[in-house]
């Protein structure tokens, strides 16, 4: 199985990031699919949560280093609270809450970011993928005697 | 004179038709009930209905073809409260597979129960919906004002676009508390400031007006009954990630602490119509009910 990320990252540091990782040459797999945000700030449940249902594996969110990395100020602040609530929230469900993974990644950590995903990729492996979601008047009636 | 339905499937607890009789002094010359399974001995839906009111949330066999038949025999079908507009709180249960609900609740496994459908839904997921009337229960102030248009023969009301913190008139000062409280809590509550800023989490940020803020003006923060505003479809999801980024100076750990349950708090009423409806373990289980057969 191939899994699939979705890496949502900032644009002043954790895109730069994965630039740097490419202009680097550092090798990683080729799963990450990753959307450029104008802020982690802007990184939302949402994403995720839309994300998983249409067939991803897991989430990576990055952005600034916490504390005061962020060009929008507290933009990493909220990304981190999201996360932590989202993740309480997926194990609610019954969804493993490490498809969701948070990582601070600088503008010069390119090494970080291949790392990361490498890292995200195999632990997604072992996991194995959700279920493909269908609508509720699909899912029928339980025969239950 | 409105030849009126009140559908009940099984997920209701009868606070709609109690909204109903809240406002029938004031409709009853507008109306006659030919069909209700709480108030009137008929056992059969008759033809020619007017308006159908479903209320509560889908989760038998038997609702879903009471459901069918009546959107097969009304000109309208409304959706009342927020069960049948959204699964409502019967829609928590999509946590669970069938059989652990069943012994959850039970205790034992009961051959009495009626066939359950593996997940509850909201009325729109099996028959064409033309109005939501979310609310738990709904405003009597809309239901009127429904009634009145469907009986005057005039468009439909429009869905609010706006959210009950527009409504509320609650002092709003712009400073939040950094932490995050219990009703309970706290002795020093000050009852006409807006909750949230002081530290009680209150879900009118992402929930439709209509209801005039009611709970908050009378010293309960909102819970969320209505729903979502208009073009937002995810309720929960904006108020996880909105309060979470209100309360985004509390360390993580402390946070998830404060906010023990986000499902049962963000997704209260509306869970099935949410971007994840269910627990995917209900595919799971359903995948191996298919392979055995």
């Amino acid at each position: 199985m191939k899994p699939k990320i979705l890496v949502l990252t900032c644009t002043y540091c954790s895109y730069a990031g994965a630039d740097m990782a490419g202009v680097s040459k550092i090798q990683y797999p080729p799963s990450a699919y990753i959307v450029r945000l104008i802020c982690s700030g802007r990184e939302e449940a949402l994403f995720a949560l839309e994300a998983l249902r249409e067939g991803f594996d897991g989430v990576l969110f990055t952005g600034c280093h916490i504390p005061y990395d962020c060009h929008f100020i507290s933009g990493n602040f909220k990304a981190r609270a999201r996360v932590a609530l989202l993740k309480k929230l997926l194990s609610q469900l019954g969804i493993e809450d490490s498809r969701v993974r948070l990582e601070w990644i600088s503008a010069s950590e390119g090494d970080k970011f291949a790392k990361v995903v490498f890292e995200f990729t195999r632990e997604l492996e072992e996991m194995g993928s959700l279920p493909k979601f269908r609508k509720i008047s699909e899912l029928g009636v339980e025969e239950h005697d | 004179m409105i030849r009126l339905a009140l559908v009940s499937l099984s997920g209701y607890c009868s606070g709609c038709e109690v909204a109903l009789a809240d406002v029938i002094s004031e409709v009853l010359p507008r109306i006659e009930i030919v069909y209700s399974t709480l108030i009137a001995d008929i056992d059969k839906l008759p033809s020619n209905i007017d308006l159908s009111l479903v209320s509560g949330a889908v989760r038998t066999k038997h609702d879903i073809e009471v459901l069918r038949e009546a959107r097969n025999k009304s000109k309208l079908l409304v959706a009342l409260g927020s069960c049948a507009s959204f699964g409502g709180i019967p829609g928590l249960a999509n946590v669970y597979v069938v059989a652990e609900l069943l012994r959850e609740i039970y205790g034992t496994y009961p051959r009495e129960v009626p066939k359950l459908t593996r997940a509850a839904a909201p009325v729109s997921e099996y028959v064409q919906v033309d109005y939501r009337l979310p609310g738990c229960p709904p405003p009597y102030k809309l239901l009127i004002e429904l009634l009145v248009c469907v009986d005057e023969k005039k468009p439909l009301p429009k869905p609010p676009s706006r959210t009950v913190c527009d409504e509320c008139s609650l002092k709003k000062r712009d400073v939040y508390e950094e932490n995050v409280y219990r009703l309970g809590e706290r002795d020093d509550v000050d009852f006409s400031r807006c909750f949230l800023e002081q530290g009680i989490l209150c879900m009118g940020i992402a929930t439709a007006s209509g209801c005039e803020a009611q709970c908050p003006s009378r010293g309960v923060p909102c819970r969320g009954c209505r729903g979502p505003p208009a073009k937002i479809v995810d309720q929960g999801e904006r108020l996880l990630s909105s309060i979470a980024s209100v309360f985004s100076k509390i360390d993580e750990e402390e946070l998830v602490r404060k906010i023990p349950d986000p499902l049962g708090y963000f997704y209260r009423f509306t869970l099935p119509s949410s971007t994840i409806p269910y627990t995917p373990e209900i595919l799971k289980r359903m995948e191996k009910d298919e392979g055995s057969d």
